[in-house]
């Protein structure tokens, strides 16, 4: 296939008709047009629908919209989320998508460092998946978040709060991750190797604050009992997206590597590292029963059902 | 100005009038999940013989408040006399302070697009003696607002005389709804639970005062 | 008046009492302070505190009878029937249940309260008490039956 150098990286000529219609981009148009249905429906229930407030009904008390609206308030569902659970199905394919993609990165890296010439070698591929993943938990946050005040974000920070450091954290992981796919894919093997540890050892450094953050960040939710303290969440959050991680890795090198003659060794590794992170996740959950709340562990696993 | 709340909660007959004044007062959403204030209910039997405790409850306004915190925009924000109030414009729902709040102060307001809450009804010219509209219309006179710093408010004299706990003292954020001990010995014990720490004034005083003089740098004009 | 046999004071009759037989209920109803007579009916603001009425029922015979929490009762009296949801609860004596009076308004005008949680004055039977001449209101006997 003829091929255009582009800053060093080798890059396939297709035409435009060809990027844009194949079979992946087919799929990525259909999940495209379900997060479509998803935007329509939070800007629907946020901006749109009918809420009633209490002085309303003195202001136009004739009004039918508004006597609907109050209906629907008084005897049946209002709003986008209910106090008792503040964070919803939003936070929880956040939470799904940054911890397995950044999961990825940080594995495919620490594999690199320990000297596995296997995933070294399909390491670009593992890194854009895991990016893509990132992506997609940002996306799904910015559809939750209210976009329009997010000016204030820089305006008026509150830089010691874990919610803030997130915009400063992927500002610099997302330029840096693709920086290092940059390292895997170039050409210009020179200053792409020397630069290649430093690099890697960055990412690393980056990978741990990046889940030290989203400790700090989550270890306010006090419901999630097992999640523990602050910052000792950090590495549960870090075992845990290592476990669904390697599950990703796994489908991903079926369907990208399952007829090239590295795919047995990389399916048995994926396999191992998932058998001792599995346990490692056992272990912390058990240890987490036992210590940290002894009422809620027992509330859980006695009571009737 | 340290602005707080005395609540004598045995008096309370669960008429909900708390509710509806706050909601015709602040305009706030209509629903039953949108209250800035409410009445908790703790029903139960002790062997056989049913009881109700009511708790009516709000935004503690806390010195330490853990929502103001972990708002990234400070949106979150104290104001004068220590009141924790939601500035709506600059709220991007993030929802972290509901998750934070200790108590369950806070709701989303779909009216706004902002988190919501209670504001210790600062518009109705607190400094010049007037009160929260939870309070004026109280038929049982359970609640009572005034100034901490003020010896010789209503509050502080009644807090001199009582004793007093507070809601989840645990999270150590020190909040400043103070629920004063019913003086009947037997209707105490059946609605404090035996792990709550009762409070007299002068134990608390210094804490209190040490904690205001520590943040009030941050409370906005 | 005692030769026309009519007691020239107040007094006592055992057979008055209205006795509650095995698996029936005496139904007896009540206010609370948020509603006032039918005035508050239509009240959003009130609503919004509580917009239905639930059946009070004793927990330990709710029990017996394998009625739970939300499930829907139908109360027959021998002047009506309705459906309302159930609420087992210590709060109450066995053989007696209970409901808020001012729910389940009939007139389509109003707007919030028609057929919010089941009306009272639909089951509860028209006789009147005979010394002072009032209804009433807590005499009748109901059936209950889980749909």
């Amino acid at each position: 296939m003829e091929k255009i150098t582009f800053a060093g990286l080798e890059i396939n000529k297709i035409s435009i008709f060809g990027l844009l219609f194949n079979k992946t981009m087919l799929l990525g148009y259909f999940f495209m047009a379900l997060a479509m249905v998803g935007i329509y429906e939070i800007f629907d229930v946020r901006y749109f629908s009918a809420a009633a407030n209490a002085h309303a009904s003195g202001l136009n008390p004739t009004d039918p919209a508004l006597k609907e609206a109050m209906r629907l308030a008084v005897f049946g569902d209002v709003g986008e989320v209910n106090r008792n659970i503040p964070w919803t199905l939003f936070i929880v394919n956040y939470m799904y998508m940054i911890y397995t993609g950044s999961g990825v990165i940080f594995i495919v890296a620490l594999a690199e460092l320990m000297g596995f010439h296997v995933i070294a070698k399909a390491a670009a591929g593992f890194m854009a998946v895991g990016l893509s993943m990132v992506f997609a938990g940002l996306f799904t946050i910015a559809t939750d978040l209210n976009m329009l005040n997010m000016l204030w974000m820089v305006l008026t920070p509150n830089i010691s709060a874990g919610m803030w450091l997130m915009l400063p954290l992927y500002c610099t992981y997302i330029p840096f991750v693709l920086f290092e796919i940059y390292l895997l894919l170039t050409n210009k093997r020179e200053w792409a190797k020397r630069l290649a540890l430093p690099i890697l050892v960055l990412s690393i450094g980056v990978d741990l604050v990046e889940y030290y953050i989203q400790a700090k960040l989550f270890s306010m939710n006090t419901a999630r009992h097992l999640w523990t303290e602050f910052p000792f969440l950090t590495f549960y959050f870090i075992i845990s997206a290592f476990v669904s991680s390697l599950g990703v890795m796994g489908i991903y090198s079926y369907l990208v590597h399952k007829n090239k003659e590295e795919y047995n060794e990389l399916m048995d590794l994926i396999r191992k590292a998932m058998l001792f992170f599995v346990s490692i996740l056992a272990l912390y959950e058990v240890f987490g029963y036992m210590t940290v709340d002894k009422d809620w562990s027992f509330f859980n696993s006695f009571r009737p059902i | 100005m340290n602005y707080a709340m005395a609540l004598d909660y045995q008096n309370c007959i669960n008429c909900k009038a708390c509710e509806v004044a706050c909601k015709e007062e602040n305009g706030v959403q209509l629903g039953a999940d949108k209250q800035r204030i409410w009445v908790g209910v703790v029903e139960g039997t002790i062997f056989g013989k049913p009881f109700a405790n009511l708790y009516p409850s709000q935004c503690n306004h806390c010195i330490d408040a853990p929502c103001v915190s972990v708002c990234p925009t400070n949106a979150s924000h104290f104001a004068e006399g220590g009141i924790v109030k939601v500035d709506p414009h600059k709220c991007i729902l993030c929802k972290g302070c509901m998750e934070a709040c200790p108590y369950d102060a806070r709701f989303v307001d779909d009216t706004m697009v902002a988190v919501d809450k209670c504001t210790f009804c600062d518009h109705r010219s607190l400094e010049a003696g007037g009160t929260t509209a939870c309070q004026a219309t109280c038929p049982t006179k359970v609640r009572l607002f005034g100034d901490l710093d003020d010896e010789n408010s209503d509050l502080v004299k009644l807090l001199k005389t009582k004793r007093f706990f507070f809601q989840k003292e645990y999270t150590n954020t020190l909040p400043k709804l103070f629920y004063i001990l019913p003086d009947d010995e037997a209707y105490a014990k059946q609605s404090v639970s035996h792990d709550t720490i009762i409070h007299t004034w002068e134990d608390i005083k210094p804490l209190y005062e040490e904690a205001k003089n520590r943040r009030s740098k941050e409370w906005k004009k | 008046m005692v030769a026309r046999k009519v007691d020239p004071m107040p007094a006592w009759r055992d057979e008055d009492y209205v006795k509650v037989p095995e698996g029936k209920f005496k139904f007896v109803t009540g206010r609370h302070a948020q509603f006032t007579q039918s005035s508050t009916v239509n009240n959003i603001m009130l609503l919004e505190l509580m917009h239905e009425n639930y059946l009070w029922i004793n927990d330990k015979e709710a029990e017996k009878l394998g009625i739970e929490f939300g499930d829907t009762i139908e109360v027959t009296s021998r002047v009506g029937q309705v459906r309302i949801k159930a609420y087992p609860t210590p709060k109450i004596v066995p053989q007696t249940v209970f409901y808020i009076h001012g729910f389940g308004a009939k007139s389509e005008g109003m707007t919030f309260a028609h057929r919010n949680g089941a009306s009272d004055n639909e089951i509860i039977e028209d006789t009147i008490e005979p010394v002072h001449g009032c209804a009433n209101m807590h005499d009748t006997l109901v059936t209950l039956r889980r749909v």
